[in-house]
């Protein structure tokens, strides 16, 4: 329990060090929101009068506590690109990224776990193989790279998947909607599961074969017991608790490559969000996607280790009294 | 000796195991190997350290690596009828595995899954091979923990929370579950203290006798096999050099390896005797188990050192 406390003490001071730095380092990048958004043409006294609304005549200081009571307080203020509230944005946008990144990381983690664990069952055979091969191939080739190739192959060359876009311009409406907003989807998922899948293949595929080299597993065999459950209940609910911290740990990555996914296929999500919050030093935009970016990376690492107490008993109660 | 009786009867079994990768060697490790035991009885199978005795065990209930190859023949006759083991394929020998034969895992093993409590290793052979439901294999798990000397509380412990003693009592409650006509033990004892190796081989012979099943006791110790084995069959090379009743193997086998075997344990009892050893020999050494025990802690100290 105290160590619970502990991690969650040590997620409060990352999150403060990342809400310090945030401010700082947006401000110290080369531009500001004057020179970033606004239309080179506007003149002086118009430029003054926005600087004044934004709050960035005010000292450093002063600006700062504000960017603090607005983050702790979860307000993010008005978007300066568009003026509108940041939160607007981010609920226009976030069901979007969840859209594309959950089913992602559910579809490629089960397709890899599928994998690894035939190709650790099936030592030394063609599947193996083939499985130890794809999964070095997925995961060592550059997203943008694939997303490119699917993009020529299936949406230029051969064009059944739309080229760019969360939905058709204009949007369609009712179950057509859904059909087209799913089409856009496919590409962008189909490539994340390609890009993704790899690495849990062969993460599993390691843990499983030595997991089904471990004593218990030969003894379940040996108590006669059906061949799924001695794979599932015993070899691989054996190597659950890392499989789960895997899952939630690269949560926070999936997010960040959402960023280049996005924008590859032109989708209208939060990882676009981010990099145009950024390009533009939209202060308010950006402070709260890092902030909330964080948020997500902290939360899953306590998470991560809330479960592993949960799935693994030798954690959950100690050793022998 | 056998008639009617179930028994267990290896014929010229050999065992040879294949390297995954291609160019290495082969390793015969057991060659022609016969021997059998019935209900009722307590055979034990002693040599050094690889000389296949255990090899001879897994092969049994075929818990091989895959590949390893096996010839011969794991006759199980009952009843008029023999079925032929090796011949099983994957799908039928497992209605054999624990129904009928059972397995006492070595002391040093890590036997149970960690995340799975004492109870669930058992409930779950129960509601598999005898079909229970989960309120009925929970009684009947709880009876045998007391069988073998264990509080019931024990059911909802995890591996991880019983010493090395308890742990092979739960082993052997779970490998009784099913009630079944043959134990095979492969060293269920090294790695205990003397006094608890004592203690879990009486429980394991004690329950074997009650119940009328037949055990094949692996060991590398002559003299725990003598202290409790009907016969006894010693294995040398992968070959078996010698059996027959214990009595007659250790009293007047004609085989040099046999009587040289006999000869290092009668000299370590004699330094035994002479208060050398300090393991309590004098203590334990009540009749001839007794300073069997004794000088098999000498030889697995010397072991573990």
């Amino acid at each position: 329990m105290s160590a619970l406390l502990k991690r969650f003490g040590g997620a409060v001071v990352v999150l403060i060090i990342v809400l310090v730095l945030n401010f700082f380092l947006f401000r110290i990048m080369p531009g500001d929101p004057l020179t970033g958004i606004v239309d080179p043409r506007f003149s002086p006294e118009a430029k003054q009068e926005l600087a004044a609304q934004w709050g960035l005549d005010r000292p450093v200081a002063e600006q700062f506590v504000v960017y603090i009571r607005e983050m702790l307080s979860f307000r993010f203020g008005l978007s300066m690109m568009t003026g509108t509230p940041v939160w607007d944005e981010l609920r226009n946008r976030v069901p979007n990224t969840v859209a594309l990144l959950l089913p992602a990381l559910l579809l490629s983690a089960a397709l890899g776990i599928a994998l690894g664990v035939k190709a650790a069952l099936r030592r030394g055979s063609k599947v193996e193989r083939l499985v130890l091969w794809s999964g070095a191939v997925s995961f060592s080739f550059p997203s943008f790279f694939v997303q490119l190739l699917l993009l020529m192959c299936f949406a230029w060359l051969w064009p059944i998947f739309p080229l760019s876009g969360s939905t058709s311009i204009p949007p369609l409406a009712g179950l057509a909607g859904v059909a087209d907003y799913l089409r856009h989807l496919a590409l962008p998922l189909l490539s994340l599961v390609i890009l993704s899948f790899g690495g849990w293949a062969l993460y599993v595929r390691n843990m499983m074969v030595k997991a089904l080299g471990e004593d218990y597993v030969l003894m379940a065999v040996a108590r006669g017991l059906p061949r799924r459950r001695v794979v599932w209940n015993h070899a691989f609910r054996s190597i659950l608790p890392p499989v789960l911290t895997i899952l939630l740990l690269s949560l926070p990555g999936v997010v960040s490559g959402a960023v280049i996914t996005e924008t590859v296929f032109s989708l209208n999500g939060a990882g676009r969000f981010l990099l145009e919050a950024t390009n533009s030093h939209d202060y308010p935009s950006a402070g709260a996607a890092f902030f909330l970016l964080a948020l997500l990376t902290v939360g899953c690492n306590l998470l991560a280790d809330l479960l592993y107490v949960l799935v693994d008993p030798r954690v959950r109660r100690g050793g022998v009294e | 000796m056998t008639g009617d009786k179930t028994t267990l009867w290896l014929s010229r079994l050999s065992v040879t195991y294949r390297p995954r990768t291609a160019g290495q060697g082969e390793v015969r490790a057991v060659r022609d190997c016969s021997l059998r035991f019935s209900r009722g009885e307590i055979a034990g199978l002693v040599g050094e350290s690889g000389s296949g005795k255990s090899s001879v065990l897994m092969a049994i209930p075929r818990l091989l690596p895959a590949g390893t190859l096996i010839s011969g023949e794991i006759r199980f006759h009952e009843k008029g009828a023999a079925t032929d083991l090796v011949k099983l394929d994957e799908g039928a020998i497992n209605a054999w595995r624990w129904r009928r034969i059972a397995l006492v895992p070595q002391g040093a093993m890590n036997s149970f899954t960690p995340h799975l409590t004492i109870e669930r290793h058992i409930t779950e052979v129960l509601e598999h091979h005898l079909r229970m439901t989960r309120r009925e294999s929970r009684g009947h798990a709880a009876e045998l923990l007391r069988t073998v000397g264990l509080e019931p509380s024990f059911l909802k412990r995890y591996p991880h929370e019983l010493s090395g003693g308890q742990k092979q009592r739960a082993a052997l409650a779970a490998a009784l579950s099913c009630d079944p006509d043959f134990l095979l033990a492969d060293e269920p004892t090294t790695a205990l203290d003397v006094i608890t190796q004592k203690e879990v081989l009486d429980v394991i012979v004690q329950l074997v006798r009650a119940r009328g099943m037949g055990l094949l006791l692996v060991t590398h110790d002559l003299p725990l096999a003598a202290g409790v084995c009907d016969s006894l069959f010693v294995m040398k090379d992968g070959l078996v050099d010698d059996g027959g009743p214990v009595r007659e193997v250790i009293e007047s086998s004609p085989k040099p390896y046999t009587r040289s075997l006999i000869r290092a344990i009668r000299e370590m009892e004699s330094v035994n005797t002479l208060g050398v050893n300090t393991l309590g020999a004098g203590t334990l050494s009540v009749g001839t188990p007794g300073e069997a025990y004794a000088c098999d802690a000498s030889i697995s100290g010397r072991e573990e050192a």
